[in-house]
């Protein structure tokens, strides 16, 4: 019996025996990261610490150091404070453009290595991450780092902005027939940092930019369950008036701007055959805003409107899909739809981005009007 | 004889049930996967068949000597000497079971947080708290099957927060991998599915030996049916060259969970797993233990103690994670070898040897 107790106490400290502890006083808690490309090897690496030491005025400072891997910089960014660096409550990683035209693979491999990093940190592209870091506009929040998750968490909740954490990217990255999007963030003087954009990625290099409305189109085929953003269309007075919607009498508009709102839509790859790849996505939508004020009255003419919206959303989406196509990248995931079907399951990357480029793309959008708000 | 019965039939479900559940299930996914691709779960599948196959086997034998577990049998079988030495390699493979489990438990608890521990810090409280639960006897490594099963399942639910990132257009097109690979995946996923084995050592324990069967049956089910929903899942969840990377798919699925009061649940559950491997370490030092005292005819806490300095001690030489590899893939063959095919030889040699001893 002793002999156990004996046991027992020793299985309780035997775990204590856990590495150096963590006073959470000595802890500087990273909440953003950016690089910056200096030149062919070397980079600059910033970060925003938060501190948690009552007696200074301020709640975080940011710090830059050179280096070429990741973690050298992280080294030499200890030289420069007392704090422990920690990066549990990383956030947000930014890249300047520089690198991301160059590819960021090599800067993700430590990312997924270290477990302290959380798979659901963001990663954004900015012009210039130290300024961007360094800048001191960032609403209420204690610092830059807890603004732009904010920024980016809100957005990827209830607007267009497509996932972009490090699990997603990582996981369009690696796989073919897909390629990730990362958000761009803009940093003008005075104002806090924005979304410009969108940024498309061939492979892990950056080939161009979308404005954000756009990728409302990609998010209806890539992610089943999230929400869109509202989307506004311009609509010429004289295709409206034939759809038999009730203008009202003393305007003399030449276009109407209608905005919709996305309640909830289903998208779905269709692959036709050898060349025709069918996108089709029904989405139904209320009606939140028309300019000028106009009344949709009955059966007939909801139903001629919701065509002409569906051919309005076509004809912007089979734009954006000649674009995509010229820059042979394909946010979408069509090759991977391609590549589930078992005729095509052996094409290698190559024949599959040659046949994406060769492929006839067709956009059908179908909308349903849902309910106009609360006036007809 | 006397009757050593001392537990429930229905405990039989919990015990082979915990016993194969356990470190194999964090990286199975991917070690299928390397093999068959998009089709790991068919591997799985198949293997689970097989398995259900194996245990009829088993019982089969086991009901043609009651009340012996398979260390006797060997000893009545073949006689003392070649009974012995069967069982000799029997003890050692327990062992090593034993002590893969704890390596790659220790390996797993300090890439995920306890970084620069030593591992034989890890080794020592787990082989502590292991002879502490066996010292007990079986009654209590029962006990511990039953409550790690209750404080395990619950963890299931929880994957309900990543079926929003899978996209069924990975496991597409189903069989599109060759039938070898297919075979060589089901070999792979041996390690996972080990465990069901311990049901030729603790037959005798049982009390209505007629409903054993059942149990067991319903258990390498159940596991089976565990194994491919992760497999499933993983497949799905990932892109192809990240499943092949990552060595332990499920606890990366895991972190990608998160509730508004816990915001790294991996951690948590990397800290809760002690408690699913706890059966399986109990469970082999249990039986090695047994081994040693049926060869040797010494008390049993004597072999517990003895198996648990040599692990300790094996904790200073085998730690780096390709070591760890190799010697996790050489149990899995020797499992393979030994619980997959040995328990048909045995049944072909013990229906003939009846046959002989009844005619004559």
């Amino acid at each position: 019996m002793k002999l156990r107790f004996f046991i027992l106490v020793s299985t309780l400290i035997c775990t204590s025996c856990v590495p150096p502890s963590k006073i959470i006083e000595m802890q500087g808690i990273s909440t953003i990261l950016g690089f910056d490309l200096l030149d062919d090897e070397t980079y600059k690496g910033t970060i925003s610490l938060l501190q948690f030491d009552r007696s200074q005025g301020k709640t975080s400072t940011t710090i830059s150091a050179e280096g070429s891997t990741s973690k050298e910089i992280r080294q030499r960014l200890e030289q420069q404070t007392s704090h422990d660096i920690s990066s549990g409550q990383l956030r947000t990683i930014l890249f300047d453009k520089q690198i991301a035209e160059e590819g960021l693979f090599s800067f993700l491999d430590t990312m997924l290595r270290d477990t302290r990093i959380n798979p659901f940190i963001f990663l954004a592209i900015t012009d210039k991450s130290e300024e961007t870091i360094n800048s001191k506009e960032y609403e209420e929040f204690p610092e830059m780092g807890s603004y732009m998750y904010q920024l980016l968490d809100k957005h990827e909740k209830k607007e267009m902005l497509i996932n972009s954490n490090l699990h997603d990217f990582i996981s369009a990255l690696y796989e073919s027939g897909i390629d990730p999007t990362l958000p761009i963030i803009k940093n003008i003087k005075g104002e806090a940092p924005f979304i410009e954009g969108v940024a498309l990625f061939k492979d892990d290099k950056m080939v161009d930019s979308i404005s954000l409305i756009k990728t409302f189109y990609i998010k209806l085929f890539t992610n089943n369950n999230a929400f869109l953003g509202d989307l506004t269309l311009t609509i010429p007075s004289d295709k409206l008036e034939k759809t038999g919607v009730l203008i009202s009498e003393n305007a003399e508009n030449e276009k109407y701007k209608i905005t919709l709102h996305p309640i909830n839509y289903q998208g779905e790859i269709e692959v036709v055959n050898n060349e025709i790849v069918n996108l089709n996505a029904s989405i139904s939508v209320s009606i939140i805003e028309i300019q000028p004020s106009a009344s949709i009255i009955d059966k007939e003419s909801t139903r001629k409107l919701e065509r002409l919206i569906g051919e309005e959303l076509n004809n912007e989406f089979e734009k954006i899909l000649e674009e995509l196509k010229i820059l042979e990248t394909d946010p979408i995931g069509i090759g991977r739809k391609i590549k589930s079907l078992r005729k095509y399951t052996h094409l290698s990357n190559e024949e599959l981005s040659e046949k994406y480029s060769a492929l006839k793309i067709m956009p059908n959008i179908t909308v349903e009007i849902k309910r106009p708000g609360a006036v007809n | 004889m006397k009757s050593n019965a001392i537990v429930n039939a229905f405990m039989a479900f919990f015990i082979i049930h915990t016993s194969q559940f356990g470190m194999g299930i964090l990286g199975a996914p991917r070690i299928v996967y390397l093999e068959s691709k998009k089709d790991a779960w068919i591997s799985v599948l198949l293997s689970g068949i097989a398995i259900s196959f194996i245990t009829w086997i088993m019982i089969s034998i086991l009901k043609q000597n009651e009340n012996r577990t398979l260390f006797e049998i060997h000893e009545n079988l073949f006689g003392r000497m070649f009974g012995s030495i069967i069982n000799v390699v029997i003890v050692v493979y327990f062992m090593a079971v034993h002590y893969s489990i704890t390596i790659s438990y220790v390996e797993l608890s300090l890439t995920w947080g306890y970084e620069g521990l030593y591992e034989w810090v890890g080794v020592l409280s787990l082989v502590l708290i292991t002879i502490y639960g066996v010292s007990g006897g079986f009654r209590v490594v029962a006990g511990i099957c039953f409550l790690s099963f209750i404080i395990f399942i619950w963890m299931l639910f929880v994957l309900y927060q990543p079926l929003q990132s899978l996209n069924l257009d990975r496991i597409l097109p189903i069989l599109s991998t060759s039938p070898t690979e297919i075979m060589n995946g089901v070999y792979k996923s041996t390690y996972t599915m080990l465990g069901f084995e311990a049901l030729l050592f603790l037959f005798p324990f049982f009390k209505e030996k007629n409903k054993v069967h059942l149990y067991s049956q319903l258990a390498v089910w159940f596991t089976t049916f565990l194994v491919l929903i992760i497999t499933i899942f993983s497949i799905l969840f990932f892109s192809s060259k990240e499943l092949e990377v990552n060595i332990w798919p499920f606890v990366s699925i895991i972190s990608t969970i998160r509730f508004p009061f816990i915001e790294r649940f991996e951690f948590i559950v990397v800290s809760i797993w002690i408690i699913v491997i706890f059966p399986n370490l109990c469970i082999s030092l249990f039986l090695s233990s047994n081994g040693v005292k049926q060869i040797f005819r010494i008390k049993q806490k004597y072999g517990i103690w003895i198996i648990s300095i040599i692990i300790f001690i094996c904790s200073f030489f085998i730690t780096k994670r390709v070591d760890n590899d190799y010697f996790i893939d050489k149990v899995a063959q020797i499992g393979f070898f030994l619980w997959f095919v040995y328990p048909v030889v045995l049944y072909g040699i013990i229906t003939i040897k009846s046959k002989i001893v009844g005619r004559s």
